[in-house]
């Protein structure tokens, strides 16, 4: 899409006049507005990236494999961003903890992460709610079993008001369906690799499905785990659940799901 | 019924406890013994006495100059350590000191096996100390240095007494003397209407004081480098908006008092008296050193529901204990700098909602075994990496690792399926071993235990971390430990 750069500073006042209004009109945080992922992600938002200072959620299939994999999306989104405050249940609904190796690898390392752990959801939120009053830090992220949509909207308010990036994590299988306020909702599952020359497990890759944008975006996209620093890699787009394979030779095109 | 009990415990200098030795300092034209050690008094030297004479007695005597400053700071010293027993302690120059052991001796074992653990802890100085415990200060004074020491059960026991037990100047005693009043026994025979006519004001209230029927405060002393802010009301108070405001003014004052020297405490400790006698304490602990009235204010209210004021609250007192230079400082997050009070003062607030063991971060430690690689550390120090970057890690791990069912195609190569938590799957790609080896030397259980873990991915695009145990003389087993992400 081409723009006449009289056009996109237009485009970019009025972007910002509404941010504005959205933000009732001071944001904690008003350098940075947007974290890119991936360019094929990123033309989707007006703010060319995934909005900051805001809530969003990610939900996965109900397994710990789903687990892992939202643990390392948020941890990879949090290591760009700051200092992440993790709030996460004393009993896991999988018996499973994080373990701090593993997310250096996805772009966390050790010294950003700060581990709070709750008897109850109600704890938790109230702790979630404690950082997100903490404009230093760059994400709070919570694991959550049920998220009513009065307690999303608290946290969605906290994270405009100080600036900070809230992401709730639903990993348990009993996680409700339920209308949240947030400004995306992501759903991340794992997919198989792609075939490698020789016969070991090559770079990881997820589905990506964004349900819901307050933008109105939605897209479905195959994509590799992220590296030590964060950033994803693009694999595959999926349309009408078949992956449309880029124009390399090395990928193969496969049915998802 | 408050019984008050204390002890009193005498201390003289350290020497060689079977020589003679004494201390002498000028007192007018003469050098008089200043304090004597057990074999010099076991000789007749007592204190008061002119040295001339104590040399005399024995020729031997080792003097030293009494050295009353120096003699004085290690009173001090030893008031501070008994601040572990009480914390209400005084020093009661020139050789004793008080502990009010109101309510404490059950901490200890009882009052005989305090006053025992307090005397040996002295001796473990180099000290010769006797310690005594009675109903009032004055019964205690005197039980340690004129009667066997110990637990004073009943003050009938002084009767026995000389009358220098009761704290009296030495001309008082002598004119005492003279009417032929020596035990103390002889002094509650007289009338009492008559002794402070006779024999001015002190000699009955020193008695009263022995006896409990005068009531003597001790002075305690301070913790070093707690500083204290105390409010006083002349109404009592009780509702809860009442205790928040004298909450914030009280850390008000107190912060300022800090902020002049650049201080901030890790504790405080609030204490409200009630009309009936009653204490209420909150203590809060901080997990860095702070001095922010409004942050200190807004955690003690949070604790305010466990108040119970009672028929009303008469004063308050907040005490800053653990106190520490805070200058401003920074932490690096690796990722912009953060000061370090704004941290501490989120991790207080996180630690009032969720206690204090469960914030903290992730530190790596130098280990074989992966389930002890990363352990939790104090949330306030900023931990490395340690872990090695080449060697894929799983995002999340099972502690402990559950069994698994396996097929491989051969005994040493990777899963082809496995069965685990009532799901098969089957492996589409497999990558390892990488060998560990049991650490023998944090437990023996783990000689010769060797894993080898795989990286395997299932047909669903699953990553498990599984291995395969093997001790010298058993039959591999497999584990599932970790799930990459």
């Amino acid at each position: 899409m081409a723009k006449t750069p009289a056009k996109a500073a237009d485009l970019a006042a009025l972007r910002q006049r509404i941010r504005q209004l959205e933000r009732c009109g001071g944001a904690g945080k008003a350098a940075t507005t947007a974290l890119p992922l991936l360019p094929q992600i990123d033309a989707l938002w007006p703010e060319g990236g995934l909005p900051l200072g805001c809530l969003h959620e990610a939900r996965s299939d109900g397994s710990l494999a789903g687990h892992a994999v939202l643990s390392a999306f948020a941890g990879s989104i949090g290591g760009r961003l700051g200092l992440v405050l993790w709030c996460a249940r004393r009993s896991d609904a999988h018996g499973s903890h994080l373990y701090a190796p593993g997310l250096v690898q996805a772009g966390l390392p050790a010294a950003r992460l700060l581990v709070v752990t709750a008897a109850s959801d109600a704890a938790l939120l109230a702790a979630m709610e404690e950082g997100l009053a903490h404009p230093f830090l760059g994400c709070v992220v919570g694991e959550i079993e049920r998220l009513s949509l009065t307690a999303s909207r608290r946290l969605q308010l906290a994270a405009e008001k100080s600036g900070v990036t809230a992401i709730t994590l639903r990993p348990s299988p009993r996680a409700a369906e339920g209308g949240v306020a947030a400004a995306s909702r992501w759903r991340i599952t794992t997919h198989p690799s792609a075939p490698h020359a020789i016969p070991e497990a090559g770079k990881a890759r997820w589905r990506l499905e964004l349900l819901q944008a307050r933008s109105g975006a939605v897209g479905d996209w195959i994509v590799e785990a992220p590296d030590a620093q964060g950033h994803l890699g693009f694999s595959a787009r999926v349309d009408n659940g078949f992956a449309q394979a880029r124009p390399e030779p090395r990928v193969f095109a496969r049915r998802a799901g | 019924m408050d019984l008050r009990r204390r002890a009193q415990s005498r201390a003289s200098s350290p020497a060689a406890p079977d020589k003679p030795f004494v201390t002498a300092a000028t007192d007018g034209r003469a050098r008089t013994v200043v304090a004597v050690n057990a074999a010099a008094a076991a000789r007749g030297i007592v204190r008061g006495m002119a040295l001339a004479r104590a040399r005399v007695i024995d020729p031997a005597v080792e003097v030293e100059p009494a050295r009353p400053k120096a003699e004085a700071r290690t009173l001090f010293r030893l008031t501070v350590q008994m601040l572990r027993y009480s914390p209400l302690v005084a020093p009661s120059p020139p050789d004793g000191l008080w502990i009010d052991a109101t309510g404490a001796a059950h901490l200890f074992g009882g009052a005989a096996a305090m006053v025992d653990k307090i005397v040996r802890r002295l001796q473990g100085e180099g000290l010769t100390a006797r310690a005594a415990m009675a109903v009032t200060p004055g019964a205690a004074w005197a039980w340690a240095r004129y009667g066997s020491g110990g637990v004073l059960e009943d003050t009938a026991a002084l009767n026995a007494l000389p009358l220098a037990a009761l704290r009296l100047p030495g001309e008082t005693v002598q004119a005492l003397r003279r009417l032929g009043l020596k035990r103390i026994a002889d002094l509650k025979g007289l009338p009492r209407a008559t002794i402070p006519q006779r024999f001015g004001p002190d000699v009955l209230l020193r008695l009263d004081q022995a006896l409990g029927g005068a009531f003597e405060p001790i002075d305690p002393i301070l913790p070093p480098r707690a500083r204290r802010q105390r409010l006083a009301f002349a109404e009592p108070i009780a509702t809860p908006e009442d205790l928040a405001r004298t909450i914030l003014r009280l850390t008000t004052d107190l912060c300022d008092d800090l902020d002049r020297a650049q201080d901030g405490a890790r504790q405080f400790d609030l204490v409200f008296a009630r009309i009936d006698g009653g204490i209420e304490p909150i203590r809060l602990r901080c997990a860095h050193p702070t001095r922010d009235a409004g942050h200190i204010a807004k955690l003690l209210t949070a604790k305010l529901e466990n108040v119970d004021p009672g028929f009303g609250i008469e004063a308050a007192t907040l005490t800053a204990l653990k106190i520490a230079p805070l200058a401003p400082r920074q932490i690096d997050t690796n990722g912009g700098t953060v000061t370090e009070s704004d941290f501490g003062a989120l991790v207080d607030r996180l630690a009032s909602r969720v206690g204090v063991r469960n914030v903290f971060r992730l530190a790596g430690v130098a280990s074989e075994l992966p389930e002890r690689a990363a352990v939790a550390a104090s949330p306030m120090r900023s931990p490395q990496n340690q872990w090695p970057a080449h060697w894929p890690r799983p995002a999340r791990l099972l502690s402990p690792p559950e069994p698994v069912y396996v097929i491989a195609l051969l005994p040493d190569y990777p899963p082809a399926t496995f069965r685990w938590r009532d799901r098969s799957h089957s492996v589409r790609i497999a990558d390892g071993p990488e060998r560990m080896f049991g650490e023998w030397w944090r437990d023996a259980r783990e000689v010769g235990e060797q894993r080898d873990y795989f990286r395997v991915e299932t047909e669903k695009g699953e990553r498990y971390w599984l291995f395969r145990t093997s001790r010298p003389g058993a039959n591999a087993v497999w584990f599932m430990h970790g799930v990459f992400a």
